[in-house]
């Protein structure tokens, strides 16, 4: 609710009670009866508007008198309702006398809709992310273009001054700029390292995050800051957390205390933003003015509101100023351009941005579950036909009779869809019930992204769930339902159409379950194979035995080393100021008349020794050798390539206007998660007063001792600050608990798609075997043993599956291939493993399935069946 | 039917039709009933009594031009017929008749009781 003044003169009756008088009341009356209520409601709404509504409902339903009711709305009675009845009572019976192939088919329609439930609520929120805030259509993130040597990046961040040249545009309603930081929080004796934001406070006019306590506008003052209802309790408990101080510390040594003036509510999880602390930029300004008075300091992410009705288009034409003021200050990576993205791209397009503020899946993982969704649908439905297709040669004479006493065709056709539409609606609500016990939970214990069981809005609910069912119930029993009608009454009682003979039909379908089936289940182990060859990658250094500990100050660094040297655990340990696996800093190479993008890395001496960086060629830095801490570098394997350098030694470039000489060479290795591809890498010596980490190397096996000592260390030398170390074995961890936690999902599809298709054989495979009975009895009789008869009942399944392997699997690996060639930019070599596992596991299955069912024909006396009938 | 004869609410909305004329529709007729006999009526409960005396012949109703507090919604109204006219003045006859009768002692006796 909104209650601003404009509102409440125009407040409208409650809609559902206008529409229920709209349904009801009889035409003759509706606008004099209408008018009077409208009079009474406009009458006291100017008052008492909440008062207004509810007298208006009341009076509404007063008004729902026989005298007053359209009598078309009240139906006679119909015998075809009654029919529709009888369909619902003999389908419920139905269920039940086949128990084991309705259970069957409602548990695997149950677990594809659940799936499908979750998948499409995840896609849901992925595409209508950010679509809540109140302006979201108005609102634009600013997105520079920066041409670096040969390639353009897009940047989400802008010039801290950019919002001047912003609001001098008439088109403009407000501009919010945010910048991310982290800083160590304290209050009393709890000390944590936070994700602490800076913010206009118009950023809290332009987007609508909601404050539950406290003032909304209190960025306006430069010593209150908002903070999270999680945040508030981790450091105030149930205390009443509005007007507490707390200390925050930044970067250089600024330490400052705040008030807190507001409370917000727990980022939604529709949000592609994602803090905890917000304090006023003005903060960040006064603590860097250099940087924020910097046109070419990307250090904030600017949001503009247009007015209503501006065209973003002008506005970024009139963006050139920008341009001209950042391109004026000399930075090698002029801007080309800039774009204003609509705020509901943002985050969609956030992986295709540097510095992006937001995050969200990426496009092709949002692509490859929806296909999965619509694989498990499918293969649920073709359980559903080929059982429901078999389980008719027990209702045959059930059809007969209905004929014969006047159903058509078309009455039979409706019985068996209304029978389906009732198993599909169970199994929709065992779905629902699936997805928001098992499912999502399931998932929010593996994702860091979390999702919640909430649609984007009613509309969505209804047109899912009603389109799911209709689909659902179309596809798997409009088959069914049109070939059991076609049944010949007569031939049927004499009892002479013979169920059955079509079974090409449902060999087909079969099949075609089992190619499903073996697509998703390569893909699955595609994609697992892929994971396992990251987990298993060469880094290009021994990562084992390296821990790294972040400094705040110089004088910590000190501290920190002379503790760690007097350790005799620890073989060696240098300092520096870029750290690979985590940083590094992006530099300009000339070569010839182009540039290149370089990572470089300012190190200490003897941090690539610590690092255990395998040389290649050359030699590393060495203290003594005074060219050494001026002008020479070591680069990477990719850096000599990138320069067409057959003998990289002693060559020499330019790299940010000074000339470097190449030492040494250091074989390719990982600096970045595996998303990119190893580029060049320039790594020179930094003066000791920019080391901002410290890399420990402890002897073999003894990294754990070591990192313990240290942690106990960074107590005494810094009590003020969190401790922010980490092996660097761990470095890439984010990344590879992505794609374990990608794994644990893709088993459980490839397990439900083969639990699916075991249950479809299973009811096929008992179904045919009743009907076979006999042919089994006779041939027990001649003297078939069991393993005879086993080869008999496997024989006209296995081709089936060796047929659909080889066109499955193909596909199955075709489409994973592709989805991990459009994120991976790393080749990786196709392995037999996907399909042998696949194929093995798929056999397997096969063999118990059938094998269940071998039971029921050996120990059943042939004489029995024999004499039957 | 039940012939002529009139309810007491009735009778009291048929003379608030003729009061109003010429603008008696739904919710004049409810709040003159209000304010005159300090009746709390539900404007349902007068729409079907209005309903009522017009299907007995005793009103007559035409739609008025849409007004704006209405939403653009015409008004009803209502007025009275001849038969209308003519049951009010039996009622008010039968009234002022039988009151006449009481004895005058029966009334002088509440008020010396009082």
């Amino acid at each position: 609710m909104k209650p601003t003044a404009n509102n409440q003169q125009r407040t409208a009756p409650p809609r559902w009670a206008n529409r229920f008088l709209e349904w009801y009341c009889h035409p003759a009356v509706l606008e004099e009866i209408q008018g009077d209520a409208y009079e009474l409601f406009y009458r006291s709404a100017r008052t008492h508007p909440a008062k207004a509504k509810v007298q208006f409902a009341w009076n509404v339903l007063r008004f729902f008198r026989w005298r007053n009711i359209r009598k078309d709305r009240l139906k006679p009675y119909s015998p075809s309702s009654a029919m529709i009845k009888s369909y619902f009572i003999t389908g419920f019976r139905n269920l039940l006398r086949n128990l084991t192939p309705s259970l069957i088919n409602i548990t695997g329609l149950s677990v594809a809709l659940g799936c499908t439930i979750m998948i499409f609520i995840l896609e849901d929120s992925y595409y209508h992310l950010d679509q809540w805030h109140e302006k979201s259509d108005r609102i634009y993130e600013v997105v520079s273009h920066v041409r670096e040597g040969n390639e353009t990046r897009h940047f989400a961040s802008s010039p801290f001054r950019l919002a001047d040249v912003l609001l001098d545009n008439s088109a403009v309603e407000g501009v919010a700029r945010i910048r991310r930081n982290t800083a160590t929080v304290r209050v009393g004796d709890k000390v944590f390292q936070e994700r602490v934001s800076f913010a206009d406070p118009s950023f809290m006019d332009l987007f609508s995050f909601r404050v539950i306590a406290g003032d909304r506008g209190c960025l306006k003052n430069l010593n209150q800051i908002l903070i999270t209802e999680q945040k508030a309790i981790t450091y105030f408990g149930n205390s009443n957390p509005v007007g507490q101080t707390l200390s925050i510390k930044f970067r250089d040594d600024a330490r400052e205390e705040f008030i807190i003036g507001g409370i917000l509510e727990n980022t939604p999880l529709n949000s592609s933003m994602y803090f905890d602390f917000l304090l006023p930029l003005k903060i960040w300004e006064n603590i860097t003015p250099a940087r924020a008075a910097n046109w070419s300091d990307m250090s904030v992410s600017t949001f503009v509101a247009l007015a209503p009705g501006a065209a973003p288009d002008q506005l970024n034409q009139s963006l050139a100023s920008y341009r001209e003021s950042y391109n004026l200050t000399g930075s090698p990576r002029p801007v080309t351009g800039t774009e204003l993205v609509p705020l509901h791209l943002v985050a969609r397009r956030s992986y295709t941005f540097t510095d992006a503020l937001s995050w969200s899946n990426h496009p092709s993982a949002m692509v490859a579950f929806g296909v999965m969704a619509v694989f498990l649908i499918l293969l649920a439905c073709f359980n559903y036909m080929n059982v429901a297709v078999a389980s008719v040669s027990t209702r045959l004479k059930e059809i007969g009779i209905r004929k014969v006493v006047g159903s058509g065709k078309k009455e039979i056709i409706q019985q068996f869809l209304t029978e389906n539409v009732l198993v599909c609606a169970i199994a929709l609500v065992a779905g629902s019930g699936l997805a928001y016990f098992v499912l999502i939970p399931g998932w929010n214990t593996l994702y860091d992204v979390k999702m919640a069981f909430t649609f984007s809005s009613w509309q969505m609910i209804l047109l899912f769930f009603g389109g799911l069912l209709l689909v659902v119930a179309l596809i798997s029993g409009a088959y069914p339902a049109l070939y059991v009608s076609s049944f010949n009454a007569v031939k049927i009682l004499k009892g002479k159409e013979k169920f059955g003979s079509k079974s090409l039909f449902s060999k087909t379908l079969l099949g075609a379950q089992f190619v499903l089936s073996f697509t998703s289940l390569v893909a699955c182990q595609v994609f697992m194979w892929s994971s396992y060859h990251f987990e298993k990658k060469d880094w290009g250094y021994n990562q084992q035995q390296t821990i790294a500990i972040p400094v705040q100050t110089l004088e910590q660094y000190h501290q920190l080393r002379d503790q760690v040297a007097s350790h005799p655990q620890v073989v060696s340990y240098a300092g520096t100021n870029q750290h690979i696996g985590r940083m590094g800093i992006t530099a300009l190479v000339k070569k010839e008349s182009e540039e290149i993008r370089a990572l470089h890395f300012p190190v200490g001496f003897g941090y690539l020794e610590t690092m255990n960086l395998r040389l290649k060629s050359g030699r590393l830095f060495d203290e003594k050798i005074a060219s050494d801490h001026q002008e020479s570098v070591v680069v990477n394997e990719s850096f000599a390539k990138t320069m067409g350098w057959s003998q990289p030694l002693n060559q020499s470039f330019e790299m940010d206007s000074v000339t470097r000489y190449v030492v040494g060479v250091l074989e390719d290795f990982y600096y970045d998660d595996f998303y990119n591809a190893i580029g060049p890498v320039v790594i020179t010596i930094a003066p000791e007063n920019t080391f901002r980490v410290l890399a420990v190397k402890a002897e073999a096996g003894q990294v754990g001792t070591v990192h313990e000592f240290i942690k106990k260390t960074w107590k005494e030398v810094a009590p003020e600050d969190h401790y922010n170390g980490y092996l660097q074995s761990e470095v890439f961890d984010n990344f590879l608990r992505g794609n374990r936690a990608n794994n644990k999902v893709l088993y459980f599809i490839s397990a439900i798609s083969i639990l699916l298709v075991a249950m479809g054989l299973y009811g096929l495979v008992s179904y045919n075997l009743t009907r076979r009975l006999k042919e089994f009895s006779v041939r027990k009789i001649f003297g078939a043993n069991t393993v005879s008869l086993f080869g008999l009942m496997n024989r006209d399944y296995l081709w089936i599956v060796l047929t659909a392997f080889f066109l499955g699997a193909p596909l199955g690996a075709f489409l994973m291939n592709s989805m991990i060639k459009s994120v991976y930019p790393e080749h990786i070599p196709q392995s037999p493993w996907p399909f042998a596992v696949a194929i093995t596991s798929m056999l397997i299955i096969v063999l118990l399935t059938v094998g269940s069912q071998l039971k029921r024909v050996i120990q059943e006396n042939p004489t029995k069946t024999l004499r039957a009938e | 039917m039940k012939g002529t004869y009139l309810g007491e609410l009735e009778e009291l909305v048929l003379l608030t039709v003729g009061i109003l004329y010429p603008d008696a529709y739904g919710v004049a007729v409810m709040d003159e009933l209000k304010q005159q006999a300090d009746r709390d009526l539900n404007i349902s409960a007068v729409h079907a009594v209005l309903t009522r005396l017009e299907e007995k012949g005793l009103l007559k109703s035409s739609m008025s031009d849409p007004t704006e507090e209405r939403g653009g919604r015409r008004k009803r109204i209502f007025t009275l017929t001849a038969a209308g006219k003519r049951s009010l003045e039996e009622a008010h006859e039968l009234r002022t008749q039988m009151y006449k009768q009481i004895p005058k002692v029966a009334l002088q006796s509440i008020v010396v009781g009082y």
